[in-house]
C-alpha cells in the first residue's frame, strides 16, 4: 500500500498534514502525539513581526464545530527561524511555513528569510486568515491579490509554494487559478468561514474580536465543494481540509480531488487522529483494491459517469 | 526549572494521557452541582491538585470540543478520578445523562496545578463552582506541611446549591471550613470575600500574639519573578498563603484584599478553551501590566525557558497574554490581569 503523495517538489510519506494553527510549532503537540505520524506539518501562521493575538475569549463551541479568533499570535519569523525550526526539523518530517503578510512586501520579506533556511521545505501563503485587520482574508477573496501575493513569495522562495485559500472568495475556481498562475505548486483549502456567536446572558458577542473563523465538521460540506471545484479548475495538487474527523471524511476529500489532507480542529479534540485516519485509509484501499492512495484523487469526477 | 514552590508540574513531569474511562457514578449532589467518578488509574497516578482534564462529552461530532474540568478528587488506591460540575449548557446537559458503565474519553492531567511547599496557614477561597478543585487540594494540602493549618472559605448562592461540605470535613478532618451564602440560608450571609477579611484579621492577630512579627514576612523579599532562588510566593516563617478559585469578579476582589494585606495569592483561572494542550492558543489571559518574565539566560523572554511558568514555550512569545491551559490554570495573582 503506497500512501505517498507529491506536492510540487515535495514528497510526503503519507497524505496527512497538521494544519496551520492547531499545532503551534510542534513542541506542544509532541507531548501527546508523534510528529512523525504526519506526512508534513504546517506551522502556526507566522508574520514578519511578533503578534500578541486578539483579546479573549478567542474560542467557542458552535454546533458540530468551533469559532476561533486567535489573531495570528506568533513570535515573528525571526524567532521562528531561530528557535522553532531547528527543533521541528529533527523529526525529518517536511516543514511547511505558513506565512501571513499584511502587504505583498511583507510576504516577499518573509519568503526571502525562509529561503535562507533549508529546513523550511515549503511556504504556505496565508491569504485567508479571517481574524486580522490587515492582509488575511482581504487578499484571499480577490484573484488579483491572490496572484500578487503568490508571485511575491514565488520570486523570493525557490522551493515549494502553496497558497491557502478562503471559502469566502466569490469564485473558488478563479482564486485557485490565480494562485496557479502566480507560481503556486499546490493550493490548500479551505481556511475557516467567518462567523459569530452571541452570549444571551451578557447580550454581547462571545468572542473578544466579535467575529471568528468557523471550523470543524460543520464546514465539511462547504470545504468538500470547494475542493471539488478547485481540483477541476487547476492542474496543481490540492490539500483538502475542513472538518476532517474520521477516515471516511478523508476518503471523501480524496475522491473530491484532494491529493493531501490537512487536519485542523479535529486534531484539537483528538491528538491521535492521524493514526486512526491512516489505519482507516489503508483498510479502505485494501478493500477497494487500490494500491496507491494517489489513485483515489478526484475519482468522484474523473470516473466520468 | 521552576524555583517557585507553588506551581507544578516541572518540565519532565508525566505527559498527559488519552484514555477511555468507565463512569463509576454520576449524580446530582446539590441543586447546582453534579459529581462524576471515573475509573482512570493512569490519570489518578499522574494527577496533581488543581490540574484539569479534557472531557469528550459524547463520541459524536456534537458537542465537538472537549470540556475542561478541574480534577475534584483522586483515589490512587482505587484508581478513580472525580469531577464536580454544574449543568449550564448543552454539553453538561448530555453529561447529566451519563450512566454508570458508560465509557467517556478523557485527556489529562492538563495544566500546572498547585502544590504549596512552605506555609503555615493555607487559606482556600472558593466561590460557586470554584469549589471544584478544592476537595483534591484539601486532601493533599498537608503533604509537605504536616504541621500547617488549612482553612476553606466557601461562598455559594444558597444552601440548596452548595457542595455538601460535611463530606469535606469527614475526608479531611484537619480542615477548618467556613461557608457564606448570598441569601443567608447557610453559614454567614454575604460573599466569601467577607469570610476572607474576617479570617485574615483572625490569623494575623494570632500570629501577632506569637513569637514573631508576621507582617514583615509577607513582603516579597525579592522582586524578580522566576529568578533563581525566588521564593516570593512561598510564605516563609509564619506565612499565610491564599489559593482562590471562582468567578473573575470574586478573584479580583480577593486579590484586592490579599494585596493590601501583602499576602501571596494564587488563583485558578477559567477561560474558554479548545484543546487544553497549548496547540491552538485559544485560552488567552491578559498578563498584569508590567509583568516581565525574567530569566537570566533569556532576558527578553524569547527563549521561554521557564521562570515561574514551566509550561512556557518560546512559541508563545506575544507580550500580552498567558494561556490558561499551559501556563496555568494556576497563576500567581500578581502576574495576571483579573479586571479584563
Amino acid at each position: 500500500m503506497d500512501l505517498g503523495v507529491r506536492l510540487g517538489d515535495l514528497k510526503l510519506k503519507n497524505p496527512l498534514i497538521a494544519a496551520s494553527g492547531v499545532f503551534g510549532y510542534g513542541k506542544e503537540y509532541s507531548r501527546v502525539g508523534d510528529i512523525r505520524w504526519f506526512g508534513a506539518v504546517s506551522t502556526k501562521g507566522t508574520t514578519l513581526h511578533p503578534r500578541a493575538g486578539n483579546p479573549p475569549p478567542r474560542v467557542t463551541e458552535t454546533p458540530s464545530g468551533m469559532l476561533n479568533s486567535i489573531g495570528l499570535e506568533n513570535p515573528g519569523i525571526e524567532a521562528v527561524i531561530r528557535h522553532e525550526i531547528p527543533w521541528l526539523s529533527q523529526f525529518g518530517v517536511p516543514i511547511i511555513l505558513n506565512a501571513a503578510g499584511e502587504t505583498y512586501d511583507e510576504f516577499a520579506q518573509i519568503a526571502a528569510m525562509a529561503e535562507e533556511v533549508p529546513e523550511i521545505d515549503a511556504i504556505e501563503v496565508n491569504v485567508s486568515c479571517p481574524n486580522v485587520n490587515a492582509g488575511g482574508i482581504a487578499f484571499g477573496i480577490d484573484p488579483r491579490s491572490v496572484y500578487r501575493a503568490t508571485r511575491a513569495v514565488r520570486k523570493s522562495f525557490s522551493r515549494t509554494v502553496i497558497v491557502k485559500l478562503s471559502p469566502a472568495a466569490v469564485s473558488i475556481k478563479d482564486v485557485a487559478r490565480a494562485a496557479e498562475e502566480g507560481g503556486a505548486q499546490a493550493v490548500s483549502l479551505i481556511n475557516t468561514l467567518v462567523g459569530m456567536a452571541i452570549d444571551i446572558h451578557s447580550k454581547r458577542p462571545v468572542l473578544g474580536n466579535v467575529t471568528g473563523g468557523l471550523s470543524g465538521p460543520a464546514v465539511k460540506p462547504v470545504a468538500l465543494r470547494c475542493v471539488w471545484e478547485a481540483a477541476q479548475a487547476v492542474s496543481i495538487p490540492i490539500i483538502g481540509m475542513g472538518g476532517i474527523v474520521s477516515w471516511q471524511d478523508a476518503v471523501e476529500f480524496l475522491l473530491a480531488g484532494a491529493s493531501a489532507l490537512a487536519l485542523g480542529s479535529g486534531l484539537l479534540v483528538n491528538p491521535r487522529l492521524p493514526v486512526e485516519i491512516l489505519r482507516g485509509l489503508e483498510e479502505y484501499c485494501s478493500r477497494e483494491g487500490i494500491d496507491r492512495i494517489a489513485d483515489l484523487t478526484g475519482l468522484a469526477w474523473r470516473s466520468g459517469r | 526549572m521552576s524555583q517557585d514552590g507553588c506551581l507544578g508540574p516541572d518540565a519532565g513531569e508525566p505527559r498527559p494521557v488519552l484514555i477511555d474511562a468507565e463512569v463509576l457514578s454520576n449524580e446530582a449532589i446539590s441543586h447546582a452541582l453534579y459529581e462524576t467518578v471515573f475509573r482512570a488509574p493512569e490519570l489518578a497516578l499522574k494527577a496533581r491538585p488543581a490540574q484539569f482534564i479534557g472531557v469528550k462529552v459524547s463520541t459524536g461530532r456534537d458537542p465537538f470540543l472537549r470540556r475542561p474540568f478541574s480534577i475534584a478528587r483522586v483515589d490512587r488506591n482505587r484508581g478513580t478520578v472525580g469531577i464536580l460540575w454544574a449543568r449550564v449548557g448543552y454539553g453538561t446537559e448530555l453529561m447529566s445523562r451519563w450512566r454508570p458503565g458508560e465509557t467517556v474519553n478523557l485527556l489529562g492531567p492538563l495544566g500546572n496545578g498547585f502544590r504549596p511547599r512552605r506555609f503555615k496557614h493555607l487559606i482556600l477561597v472558593a466561590g460557586g463552582t470554584g469549589i471544584a478543585p478544592m476537595p483534591f487540594v484539601c486532601a493533599e494540602s498537608l503533604k509537605e506541611n504536616p504541621a500547617a493549618s488549612v482553612t476553606l472559605l466557601y461562598g455559594a448562592k444558597d444552601k440548596n446549591s452548595m457542595y455538601p461540605v460535611h463530606r469535606l470535613m469527614q475526608e479531611t478532618p484537619w480542615l477548618a471550613v467556613q461557608v457564606s451564602t448570598e441569601d443567608g440560608s447557610y453559614g454567614k450571609k454575604g460573599l466569601v470575600t467577607g469570610l476572607l477579611e474576617d479570617c485574615l484579621t483572625r490569623v494575623l492577630s494570632q500570629n501577632r500574639e506569637g513569637d514573631c512579627d508576621a507582617s514583615s514576612t509577607f513582603v516579597s523579599a525579592r522582586k524578580n519573578p522566576g529568578d533563581a532562588g525566588d521564593t516570593r510566593n512561598e510564605a516563609s516563617g509564619p506565612g499565610i498563603l491564599v489559593f482562590a478559585c471562582g468567578p473573575k469578579g470574586m478573584l479580583s476582589a480577593v486579590k484586592a484584599i490579599t494585596t493590601s494585606a501583602k499576602i501571596p495569592l494564587y488563583v485558578s483561572l477559567e477561560e474558554r478553551m479548545a484543546c487544553g494542550l497549548g496547540l491552538c492558543r485559544g485560552c488567552a489571559v491578559r498578563r498584569a501590566r508590567g509583568f516581565k518574565l525574567e530569566d537570566p539566560l533569556d532576558p527578553v523572554g524569547q527563549l521561554g525557558t521557564g521562570g515561574s511558568y514551566p509550561g512556557w514555550s518560546s512559541s508563545r512569545v506575544g507580550d500580552s497574554y498567558f494561556h490558561v491551559c499551559l501556563d496555568g490554570p494556576v497563576f500567581s495573582a500578581e502576574d495576571v490581569d483579573l479586571e479584563g
